[in-house]
C-alpha cells in the first residue's frame, strides 16, 4: 500500500511537476476556453441570422408568393441557402469539417486558433439556429399580432417584442450549447492546436505514462461541465420564477 | 377612381378562404365616423376573420378594404368593370358572344360577359395584357397606403389581451407612440399616466402583465391602443376570456369610450352592450351579413329566421 502511494506520488511529480508540465495543462485549458467562448459567440450570431431568415420565410411566404416580385425571390434564395447549410453541417462529422476548414478552405492561414473558432462556430450555428427557431415559435402568436396591429412592421415586432421574449426561453439552451462545445473542441489537436486534450496527450508522449495526464484531463472537463451545468440549472430556476 | 368615399372603413366584396373552408362569402359594409358597430353571430360564423381582415391581420382572398379613402388591400379587378373590360379574357369572350349573338346591344354584351368572368373567376393576372395591367397599377398607385401606416390609425383589442409580456404596463403603452410616432419618452409617459388615471390603474404603471388580473389587462390593452390616437378601434370579444366579475369594468371603459365619440367595431356576445351603446348591429351567419339594423329594430323586430333563432337562444 505504501509502495503504491509512493509510486503514485512519483508518477504525479513526473507528469505534472517536472519541467512545470502542469502549465501545459493550464495553457491547454485556457486555449479550450478561448476557442469555446468565441465559437459560441460566432454560433449565436450565425444562429440569429439563420433563424430570422427561416422564420420570416415561413411566416411571410404565403403573402409574398402571391405578390411575387424580387423580395420573394431573394428571401427564398437565402432560405434555400440556410437549408443547405443546416443539412451539410448536421450531416457531416465535426472532425471532418475542422479538417476541411484547416487543410482546404483556410490552407494558407497560419492562425489555427482562428480556423478552429470559425469551424466550431459555423458548426454550432446550425444547432443554435434551430434553438432560436424553436424559441421564436414558442412565443405566443398573439404577441406578434398585437405588435403588428399597432403599426410595427415585421422586423420591429421581432426586435421589440418577439426576440426579447425568445431570449428568455432559449438562454438556458444556449448555455447548454456552450457546455457541449467545451467537450467538442477536444478534437482541436487534429489541426495542431494545443488545447486541454492535446496538452494531456503531449505529456503522455513525453513521460510514457498515460494514466495520470489523461485522467487529469478528464477530471478537468468533468469539473467544468458539472459547474456550468449547475449554473445553468440555477439560471433556469431564476428565469422560471421571475415575473417577467 | 374618383368615386366619393366618405366612410371611415369601407369593405367591398370581401371573401376569405382558408383552403377549402370558405369563411367569408361576400361582405360589403361601411362604417362611418363615430359609429359603434356591434357584430354578433354564432361561433365559427367568421366574425373574428371579418374583423381581422379590416386591419389585414388576415389577407382577404377577394375584395377590397378601404381605410379613410385609402386602399389597404391589393386592387380587386372584379370590383372594377373598367378594368375587366380591358382584359384579354373580356375581349375574347365579348367577341365570342357577339359572334354567337349577332346584333346584341353593347350594354347587353358587357353585362353578360362581365358577369360570366366574375362568376367563373376567369381573370388571370399574368395574361390580361398591358392596358389591363397599367389601369390596375394606376388605381393602386393613386389609392394605396402602406399597411403599417394604416394600422397606426386602427387600434385592436384582442380576446386574450396580448399585452407585451416582456414590458411593464407603462412601456406597453408608450412603446408604439415613441417608436412609431416619434413622440418623446416624457410626452408619451405623461399621456400614458393620464390614460391610466382615466381607468383608475395609475398604481400599475410599473407592474408587468403577469401581475395583473384579466380585467386589468384588458383595460390596459384598450389604453395601449388609445395611446396611438386611433380613428377606430376593433374589439374581438374583449370580455369573453374574463371571469364574470370582471366583465363589467371592461364594458364600462368601452361605454365611456363610445360616449366620447370613438368609432368602434365590436364583436361580442354582450347583448346588453349592443343595445345600450350600439349605433348599429350586424348579424353574421355563415360568412355573410345576414341582417343589420339599429339596435331597437334589430332586437325588437328581427326579420330573418336565422336571426330569430339565434336571438331566442342567447336572450
Ligand atoms: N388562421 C386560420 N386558418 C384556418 N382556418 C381558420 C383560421 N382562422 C379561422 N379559421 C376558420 O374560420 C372559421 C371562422 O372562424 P372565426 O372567424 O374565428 O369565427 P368566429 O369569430 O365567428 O367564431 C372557423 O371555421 C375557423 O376554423
Ligand atoms: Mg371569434
Amino acid at each position: 500500500m505504501k509502495e503504491w502511494f509512493a509510486d503514485l506520488a512519483q508518477q504525479f511529480r513526473l507528469n505534472f511537476i517536472t519541467g512545470d508540465r502542469w502549465t501545459w495543462l493550464l495553457d491547454g485549458f485556457k486555449m479550450t476556453l478561448v476557442i469555446t467562448f468565441f465559437a459560441t459567440l460566432l454560433g449565436i450570431a450565425i444562429g440569429v441570422v439563420i433563424a430570422t431568415i427561416r422564420s420570416s420565410y415561413d411566416k411571410n411566404k404565403e403573402s409574398m408568393k402571391k405578390k411575387g416580385g424580387f423580395g420573394y425571390r431573394v428571401l427564398s434564395f437565402f432560405n434555400g441557402l440556410c437549408g443547405l447549410y443546416l443539412t451539410v453541417i448536421r450531416g457531416t462529422p465535426v472532425v471532418v469539417q475542422l479538417l476541411i476548414m484547416y487543410f482546404i478552405i483556410f490552407a494558407s492561414s497560419t492562425n489555427s486558433t482562428m480556423v478552429a473558432v470559425i469551424s466550431f462556430g459555423i458548426n454550432s450555428g446550425a444547432y443554435v439556429a434551430e434553438i432560436f427557431r424553436g424559441g421564436i415559435m414558442s412565443v405566443d402568436k398573439g404577441q406578434f399580432e398585437a405588435g403588428r396591429s399597432l403599426g410595427f412592421n415585421y422586423i420591429q415586432t421581432m426586435i421589440y417584442i418577439v426576440i426579447p421574449q425568445m431570449f428568455k426561453i432559449v438562454l438556458p439552451m444556449l448555455c447548454n450549447e456552450f457546455i457541449v462545445l467545451i467537450k467538442e473542441t477536444s478534437i482541436s489537436g487534429y489541426v495542431g492546436i494545443r488545447d486541454l486534450t492535446k496538452a494531456g496527450d503531449l505529456i503522455r508522449g513525453r513521460t510514457f505514462s498515460a494514466f495520470m495526464p489523461l485522467i487529469a484531463v478528464a477530471l478537468i472537463y468533468l469539473a467544468v461541465v458539472i459547474i456550468f451545468t449547475k449554473l445553468v440549472k440555477r439560471l433556469e430556476r431564476r428565469l422560471r420564477n421571475s415575473d417577467h | 377612381m374618383t368615386t366619393e368615399r366618405k366612410a371611415l372603413i369601407k369593405v367591398d366584396g370581401l371573401y376569405k378562404f382558408f383552403g377549402d373552408n370558405k369563411v367569408l362569402r361576400g361582405i360589403s359594409a361601411e362604417i362611418d365616423k363615430g359609429e359603434v358597430v356591434v357584430v354578433i353571430g354564432p361561433s365559427g360564423s367568421g366574425k373574428s376573420t371579418f374583423l381581422r381582415c379590416l386591419n389585414l391581420l388576415e389577407e382577404p382572398t377577394y375584395g377590397e378594404v378601404w381605410l379613410e379613402d385609402k386602399l389597404v388591400t391589393p386592387v380587386d379587378p372584379y370590383l372594377h368593370p373598367d378594368v375587366i373590360e380591358l382584359s384579354k379574357t373580356y375581349q375574347k369572350l365579348a367577341a365570342k358572344y357577339k359572334s354567337e349573338h349577332p346584333g346584341a346591344a353593347d350594354e347587353e354584351v358587357k353585362k353578360t360577359v362581365i358577369k360570366e368572368i366574375k362568376d367563373g373567376d376567369l381573370l388571370n393576372e399574368k395574361h390580361e395584357g398591358k392596358a389591363y395591367k397599367s389601369l390596375m397599377k394606376k388605381i393602386y398607385d393613386e389609392n394605396y397606403i402602406n399597411i403599417n401606416l394604416a394600422r397606426q390609425k386602427v387600434g385592436m383589442v384582442f380576446q386574450q389581451f396580448n399585452l407585451f409580456e416582456n414590458l411593464t404596463v407603462l412601456d406597453n403603452i408608450t412603446l408604439a407612440p415613441v417608436k412609431l410616432l416619434g413622440m418623446s419618452k416624457a410626452d408619451a409617459e405623461k399621456k400614458a399616466a393620464e390614460l391610466l388615471e382615466r381607468i383608475g390603474l395609475s398604481d400599475k404603471a410599473d407592474s408587468y402583465p403577469v401581475q395583473l388580473s384579466g380585467g386589468q389587462k384588458q383595460r390596459i390593452a384598450i389604453v395601449r391602443s388609445l395611446a396611438m390616437d386611433p380613428d377606430v378601434i376593433l374589439f374581438d370579444e374583449p370580455t369573453s376570456a374574463l371571469d364574470p366579475e370582471m366583465v363589467g369594468e371592461v364594458l364600462d371603459v368601452m361605454k365611456e369610450l363610445a360616449k366620447s365619440g370613438m368609432t368602434m367595431v365590436v364583436v361580442t356576445h354582450e347583448m346588453g352592450f349592443a343595445r345600450e351603446v350600439g349605433s348599429r348591429v350586424l348579424f353574421m351567419d355563415e360568412g355573410v351579413i345576414n341582417e343589420e339594423n339599429a339596435p331597437e329594430e334589430f332586437f325588437g323586430n328581427p326579420q330573418s329566421p336565422r336571426l330569430k333563432d339565434f336571438l331566442s337562444k342567447v336572450l
